[in-house]
This record gives structure tokens, C-alpha cells and sequence, in this order.
């Protein structure tokens, strides 16, 4: 039979391609390993910033900082961490979801783009890049973030901004990853500066002793908190990354085995078939003669 | 003695979390001088200078270097330092603060972009300061 050879091609096209992906697993999983751990410890130190930044902004002025203030002119920007290579499953697909639903509420808002996916996906949904990052190192250090964090910080500052978001992929754990939507910029909530300016909780507050003042500790804090949750959030996503990715090309390799099963029946089917009636022949063509 | 009466304290760095430990006092370098946090002190939120943290515990002293950041003493007693890099005096390795400390000079030496220089030097400065810590606690002989 002529299809035995398409059958057999299939077959090694589909073996060489589990190689492949197989290859591609142990890859990701030794990255995910790392990244996950370094996720996972910097977390601490997130929260406990967090933690002081709160206190901090619930007891001291709003006036104090303009980062703490509103802007009311300017653009909307989100920032959305994604990836630079593909093949990691849904992780970019879930991404666009959020940026879609986002830019129904801010119909003039501007992306900055990290990861050469969110790009390209920006170019073809018709959405305004306000700017591109596409290399980042492999293992996040702060200062690769430097640029972003300042350009944010000093567009805020500019009122250039009137509102900064991120959205990323939050690492849960190797099996699930959630998109994430934060607000960045302005930090002040209306509970926080509601709290100040009411009479009653001002009482209620603790005497936190500031030093050098509140002042000075706010403008090193608030730019630092910044570069921080850029920080963890590009160690988040790359967790996510790498997760996502192991697991998709798991996937990917059994399903290539799957197939390499199947057409290894269907070839040995037609090979069978192809000796059967080469045996009828034979035996027709003797009672003939 | 009670545990209110005792500090809790936690070292976190932006890797990782160092230490979370009861402690009965701690001495850090904060911008205005040292200060000492013994129990029952009031809520504080100060800067914190890159130099040594010295903490008490059972009436052993320990040293950890630790870089600049922030520390938070909670009125509960929970004093959290949060530090760009932190790390214990008898952990410090003395070839790899050398080889820091040459990494950094050559830097200094070639480099003329204004963030690079700023880098090293203060890398420059904490991988000095661990060296004279380690060489303080050898001596020491702890």
C-alpha cells in the first residue's frame, strides 16, 4: 500500500516532535524550579513593605507626597507582564482577556508592553503601546526594572499618568496560574485618605515616632514600594512562565506519544492487509494455472 | 521573663526571609545614629543605614550585616527590618567579599555611566564593612 510510507513519515515526524517537547519540559522545569523559589521567598519582604507602607500612608499626610496624591489629568497606562516566548498554554491568551476587559473602562488608556507576545498581541488587538520592553534578563534583578519603574514614577510625577495598572500572571502553584490585576499608581485609596482627614480615627491612630521625618521616609518609601511590586511582579510572572510552560509541553509530549500509538496500529493494520491480499494473489494466480 | 516583655524580630531581605526570632534587644545603624530597641518601645519607622545589626538572645550576641532599608518597630513589640541584602557575620565567606571588593574597584576604575558607579560603590562599601565584621568575630573567636 502507497499509504504505508505517509504512515510511517507521521510516525517519525510525530516521535522526533515528543523529543522535542520532552526536551523542552526538563528545560522549563529546572527554570521553574528557580523561579518559583525566588518568587516564593521575595514574597515576604513584599508584604512586610506593604505592611509599613500602609501604616505609613494612613498616618501621614497624602498632601506629604505627590505619589499619594490623585492625578486628574493624563493617561490611563497599564502594564502588562507577559512573556517573550510562546508555547507556555493559555498564560499570554489570559492576559489579552484582562487587557480587553480593561480597556473597556479606559477607552483612551495606553499599554506598556513587556514581552515580545504582549507586542505583538497589542499590534494585532488595535491597542495604543505607550512603550515596549522585550529584554529582559532570564533572572529578574532590580535593576534591569530600573527604566520601567522610573518612567512610571516620573510620568505619575509629570501628571502625564493619571493612573498607572499592572496586570500579570500570579504564580498559585505549578498546576495554576491566575491573571492578576493591580493598581499601581495613584496609591492613595479613597479609605486612606478618607481615614486622615476624619476627626474620629485620627485618634485612634498610633503615635508612630517618624525618623528622620515622615516626610523623608515617605519620598525614599513610595518610590522604592513602586520598584518593588514591578519587582515581584516579573518574579510572579516568570514563575508563571516557566509553570505554564512545563506543563503544556507535558501535555504536548503524551499527546505525541498517543499519536505515535496510533498510527503505529494504523500502520501495521495496512501492512497486515497488504500481506493478506498479496497472499490471496498468490494463491488465485496457482489455482489458475 | 513573660513574652511581652521580648522583641520579636524579623530580617527580611528582598530574596528572602533571614531570621524571625524573639530577641531580648537589638542595636541597628538608623540615619539619624544607632539606636537600641529594647522591649516596650514606642512605634518607630526609621531608615536604616547599610552597617551592622546586633541583636541579644539568651545573652548571646550576634551580628548581621545588613544594607540600607527600613525598619518598622510595631507597638506590639514586633520589630520588622526590611533590607535590600542582609546577612549573618559568621555566614560572611572572606573570599567572595575579596572578590567583591576587587569586582567593585575595577568597576570604579573603568566605568564612567553616573548608576554604575553608584552601584559599586555602595557594593564597595557593604563588602568592606562585612570583611570588618568577619574579621571582628574571628577574633572573637566565636
Amino acid at each position: 500500500m502507497a499509504n504505508a510510507r505517509q504512515i510511517k513519515r507521521r510516525i517519525s515526524a510525530a516521535s522526533n516532535i515528543s523529543k522535542i517537547t520532552k526536551a523542552m519540559e526538563m528545560v522549563a522545569a529546572s527554570k521553574m524550579k528557580k523561579a518559583q523559589d525566588q518568587a516564593i521567598l521575595a514574597r515576604h519582604y513584599a508584604l512586610a513593605l506593604q505592611d509599613s507602607l500602609q501604616k505609613l500612608a494612613a498616618q501621614a499626610d497624602p498632601s506629604l507626597h505627590p505619589l499619594l496624591s490623585r492625578n486628574f489629568t493624563g493617561k490611563d497606562i497599564l502594564l502588562v507582564v507577559g512573556t517573550n516566548k510562546g508555547l507556555c498554554g493559555s498564560l499570554n491568551t489570559q492576559l489579552f482577556k484582562k487587557m480587553d476587559a480593561w480597556r473597556k473602562l479606559h477607552p483612551d488608556g495606553e499599554i506598556v508592553a513587556v514581552g515580545k507576545k504582549i507586542v505583538h498581541f497589542c499590534r494585532l488587538g488595535g491597542f495604543k503601546i505607550h512603550s515596549q520592553f522585550t529584554d529582559i534578563a532570564e533572572k529578574v534583578t532590580t535593576s534591569d526594572l530600573v527604566a520601567i519603574s522610573e518612567m512610571v514614577i516620573d510620568g505619575y510625577l509629570k501628571q502625564d499618568f493619571r493612573s498607572v495598572g499592572l496586570v500579570y500572571m500570579d504564580f498559585i502553584n505549578t498546576l495554576s496560574q491566575k491573571p492578576r490585576v493591580a493598581e499601581l499608581l495613584p496609591m492613595a485609596k479613597e479609605e486612606v485618605v478618607g481615614e486622615v482627614t476624619d476627626g474620629q480615627k485620627k485618634v485612634v491612630k498610633a503615635d508612630y515616632l517618624f525618623e528622620p521625618s515622615a516626610k523623608e521616609i515617605l519620598t525614599n518609601l513610595l518610590p522604592f514600594y513602586i520598584e518593588n511590586s514591578i519587582y515581584q511582579a516579573f518574579l510572579e510572572s516568570r514563575a508563571s512562565e516557566h509553570s505554564a510552560r512545563m506543563v503544556t509541553m507535558k501535555n504536548a509530549s503524551e499527546n505525541a506519544h498517543e499519536l505515535v500509538d496510533e498510527l503505529k496500529l494504523v500502520f501495521n493494520k495496512s501492512r497486515q492487509s497488504a500481506i493478506t491480499s498479496e497472499l490471496l494473489d498468490i494463491a488465485t494466480a496457482t489455482l489458475t494455472v | 521573663m513573660s513574652e511581652k516583655s521580648k522583641l520579636t524580630l524579623r530580617i527580611i531581605s528582598q530574596e528572602k526571609k533571614l531570621l524571625e526570632e524573639v530577641v531580648d534587644k537589638v542595636s541597628l545603624p538608623s540615619t539619624e545614629g544607632e539606636i537600641t530597641i529594647l522591649p516596650h518601645h514606642a512605634a518607630l519607622l526609621s531608615q536604616v543605614e547599610t552597617g551592622s545589626l546586633r541583636f541579644t538572645q539568651d545573652g548571646h550576641e550576634q551580628d548581621v550585616v545588613i544594607a540600607k532599608g527600613f525598619v518598622d518597630v510595631n507597638p506590639s513589640g514586633l520589630v520588622t527590618v526590611l533590607v535590600d541584602s542582609a546577612i549573618y557575620a559568621r555566614d560572611i565567606s572572606m573570599e567572595k567579599v575579596q572578590k567583591a571588593i576587587e569586582e567593585a574597584q575595577e568597576t570604579m576604575a573603568k566605568s564612567e555611566d553616573q548608576r554604575e558607579l553608584m552601584m559599586a560603590e555602595a557594593s564597595l562599601k557593604l563588602a568592606m564593612l562585612e570583611l570588618k565584621v568577619a574579621q571582628k568575630t574571628k577574633k572573637a573567636g566565636i
